[in-house]
């Protein structure tokens, strides 16, 4: 039987959610589930694969034993485990790694060339790995030594890959801005 | 005025969160509900392991209970035995003969060493 649920009381949600409390599930799905998928729909560029990156998340915080201490913010911990399940994809594919997919690889990957006024647009342009370090460490302030250590890189290999992305986007931006005045 | 970095974040700040298809939800919760029953099977599979592997080699162990009479009963080897009834046919023959009780005495005696247990008075 569901039992009624205490608003802001994620650790007693998640441990009503581990027993098969539908209502607890419910109610975690509605305040996380967006921001996981859409992380992960930045990340990849893939609905699909953010609708899989999205799941295997929260049955990650349906474990018993998943690493989430309680007293502590469930979204930054969901976030988290849905950057890296994306990262392990990408190192598995292991040719991005190898940093030689070109924007023109990433143009015929992702369709066709968005608007650089358009920042998802912006981002797709980017090749996978490029985007993911960017956004990691841009708008979710991943540190380049946690990126090194997850893509078991050094830090100097992480900084060069965000910088010259950084400048790209920098560049189409401007180029774009020039062209509508 | 801004850089074209602080243009670049405030774009990416600004783009709205792409909503998950509906589906979604009810597909990682039926994931969870049938992770749930097989770890319910499991962990009553391996209660039922554990309780036989407890209970089984207890029961091995326990030692066969004795059959009341036998054990408790001294061993009577054949050449006591055959005192033993030589002793009853002297008692027998003596109440026959309605013998007094000083001559009786000694012959339950005798046959109370004979099968190692104390003279009990009803004997006599």
């Amino acid at each position: 039987m569901n039992s009624p649920i205490i608003a802001g009381d994620e650790p007693a949600l998640v441990r009503k959610a581990r027993w098969g409390d539908h209502a607890a599930f419910d109610e975690l799905y509605r305040l996380h589930a967006a921001a996981v998928y859409t992380l992960a729909h930045r990340l990849t560029g893939n609905p699909a694969t953010a609708e899989d990156i999205t799941q295997e998340t929260f049955l990650r915080m349906l474990q018993f034993l998943n690493g989430f201490k309680d007293g502590l913010p469930l979204r930054p911990w969901l976030k988290r485990v849905a950057a890296n399940a994306a990262i392990d994809r990408l190192r598995r594919d292991r040719h991005h790694l190898m940093d030689e997919v070109t924007e023109e690889q990433a143009h015929a990957e992702n369709g066709t060339p968005a608007s650089a006024a358009d920042a998802a647009g912006l981002l797709r342009r980017l090749p996978p790995l490029q985007r993911t370090l960017v956004w990691l460490h841009e708008m979710e302030g991943w540190t380049h030594a946690e990126l090194a250590a997850r893509f078991r890189q050094s830090p100097s290999w992480s900084k060069s890959i965000v910088s010259r992305s950084l400048a790209k986007l920098r560049d189409e931006l401007e180029t774009d801005t020039g062209h509508c005045r | 005025m801004t850089t074209p970095g602080q243009r670049l974040r405030k774009r990416f700040t600004a783009l709205p969160q792409v909503t998950p298809p509906p589906s979604l939800g009810e597909r990682i919760g039926r994931a969870h509900r049938s992770r749930l029953r097989r770890l319910r099977a499991g962990a009553i599979a391996a209660a039922l392991v554990v309780a036989c592997v407890a209970i089984v080699p207890a029961l091995q162990r326990e030692p066969m209970r004795a059959t009341p009479g036998v054990a408790s009963t001294p061993a009577i080897d054949r050449e006591k035995l055959a005192d033993v009834r030589a002793l009853d046919r002297a008692l027998q023959t003596a109440y026959e003969r309605n013998a007094s009780d000083d001559e009786i005495a000694p012959l339950w005696a005798a046959r109370a060493r004979l099968l190692g247990r104390p003279i009990h008075p009803a004997d006599i």
